[in-house]
């Protein structure tokens, strides 16, 4: 089986100085994998650079085979971003208008979506358990529903894998566990999640592997190793 | 009504209700992507065109039509040239056009056509300037319409968007031109000094109400209608007003009464609730 994501030799630095070294790892489809680190370690910028947004100085970032400068077939990959409650704050739209707007590949260029489309919008917001938000402006649903909305939306245009940035950012316990839980629930069905976060302790219990940056370099932790991590953090504060 | 008998009533109205389905058009997406300085430069630069035509003998609105798409060009390429300063770019342009517009200004002979464009001449529009009036609405609406779902994306989330397959670079490069023949047509009838405002002011109201961005842009329109229809109703039975600046003082009303309306009414509702 191929990878989904491949990343070999990665190095990456903004100006002189080198912020990612030598990071390399493979996501395979069906893992639930975690890019762990603190802020400042390179999650974001790793992010970028899986997204096509940044070029590597050396080394080579493939998705299905793909380099990710040249990856077109970005539908295939449902990116959530790390939701901003002020950004949506004083976005006037609906939760259905959000969703239903990552239907844009299907929908076509320069017309607007049919009954059908949005059908498949108020599915898939239907399968984060918000269907009765559809008409509900975004600015006045909480943190956790609005992530739930950003999930949605890029669960409507079928991906085969999840890229998601700090799911639980911003907010309340319960609701992170209701998101990793989905998330949980997703991969179970088969879509390859890949999460960027710093709470390792919050993620570990859904984890399959961890993929830990510190010092622009990476370690890959098991399960065991999490563990393990974790047992070791709480000794040693 | 006697203030239809008047033909150049009759344009002013007409070539208002047009812009007035225009602007909130361009306005709501100025307003959501937080680009308001644009609406300004490319005004400023449209003065620029305006001076420029009047002194070559050209239609000043074609002047500012054409200043204000090279203005616009100008800040695009100055966003590719430096990303990361992509705010440079207004600014520059927003100081060419000004500067221009001023020293061109100075050679114009008969300063009242050029002074009109500061705060539009909404009764004052020639046969040519009517139909650039009708066709950049047509060209506007028609845009408008086809990417109305792109134009909404790249508003809300720019990088899903092109993950999404939007052609965002593309969709920005036509938004630019929209906005540029906009305001540039907007200078002739409620004034370069005003048009930003016009493109803020019905958004503004329409934010308060709308509870989707389809909502939102059918409130601004309506709002824009509205401020149009009774800001040339007031300058024309009180002849001391500009049309341009009542419109505008109208929005600004508007908007203050709005904001009373929902205090008045979210606390009606929580006394009922209560």
């Amino acid at each position: 089986m191929d990878p989904i994501i491949q990343v070999e030799d990665l190095t990456f630095g903004y100006t002189g100085e080198l912020f990612l070294r030598d990071v390399a790892f493979a996501v395979m489809p069906g893992e639930f994998v975690g890019i762990i680190g603190a802020n400042g370690t390179g999650k974001s910028t790793l992010l970028k650079l899986l997204l096509g947004e940044l070029e590597p100085q050396r080394g080579s970032i493939r998705l299905w085979g793909q380099a990710a400068h040249h990856f077109r077939d970005w539908p295939r990959i449902g990116y959530v971003p790390q939701s901003s409650a002020a950004t949506a704050a004083g976005f006037p739209a609906s939760a259905l208008e959000v969703v239903t707007a990552n239907l844009y590949a299907s929908v076509g260029p320069m017309r607007l979506p049919g009954k059908q489309h949005r059908q498949a919008a108020l599915q898939a917001l239907a399968a984060v358990g918000l269907e009765d938000c559809a008409r509900s402006r975004i600015g006045e649903l909480s943190g956790g529903q609005l992530q739930r909305v950003m999930l949605a939306r890029a669960l409507v245009a079928k991906p085969r894998a999840l890229l998601l940035d700090e799911p639980a950012s911003g907010v309340d316990s319960a609701s992170a566990d209701g998101m990793y839980l989905l998330l949980q629930r997703l991969n179970g069905e088969g879509i390859t999640v890949v999460m960027v976060t710093h709470d390792l302790s919050r993620a570990a219990g859904f984890l399959g592997r961890a993929l830990c940056l510190e010092h622009g370099t990476m370690v890959e932790l098991d399960r065991e190793q999490m563990a393990h991590e974790l047992e070791h953090r709480h000794k040693h504060p | 009504m006697d203030i239809f008998q008047f033909e150049f009533m009759r344009r002013a109205f007409i070539a208002g209700m047009l812009l007035a389905v225009i602007i909130p058009c361009i306005g709501l997406v100025v307003v959501l992507r937080r680009l308001s300085m644009i609406g300004d430069a490319l005004s400023h630069s449209s003065l620029a065109g305006v001076a420029a035509g009047l002194l070559m003998g050209w239609d000043p609105v074609i002047g500012a039509i054409a200043a204000a798409v090279l203005a616009a060009l100008g800040m695009e390429g100055i966003r590719k040239r430096f990303p990361r300063h992509a705010e440079l770019s207004v600014a520059v342009v927003m100081s060419a056009g000004v500067g221009l517009a001023g020293t061109l200004s100075g050679f114009v002979g008969g300063a009242a056509n050029f002074n009109s464009f500061l705060f539009g001449s909404i009764v004052a529009i020639s046969d040519l300037e009517m139909v650039l009036v009708l066709g950049v609405s047509a060209v506007v609406i028609l845009a408008v319409l086809l990417l109305y779902k792109e134009l909404f994306f790249v508003s809300f989330d720019e990088r899903a968007a092109r993950l999404a397959g939007v052609p965002v670079g593309f969709v920005n490069f036509v938004f630019v031109i929209l906005t540029a023949l906009t305001v540039s047509i907007a200078a002739r009838t409620v004034g370069a000094l005003i048009v930003s405002s016009m493109m803020v002011l019905p958004v503004a109201c329409g934010m308060q109400l709308g509870r989707s961005y389809r909502s939102t842009l059918l409130y601004s329109i309506l709002f824009a209608l509205g401020f149009t229809a009774a800001g040339l109703f007031l300058s024309y039975y009180n002849r001391g007003l500009r049309a341009g600046a009542t419109i505008v003082l109208v929005g600004v009303a508007s908007l203050v009464g709005v904001f009373v309306f929902k205090g008045l009414w979210g606390r009606i509702r929580g006394t009922r609730h209560g």
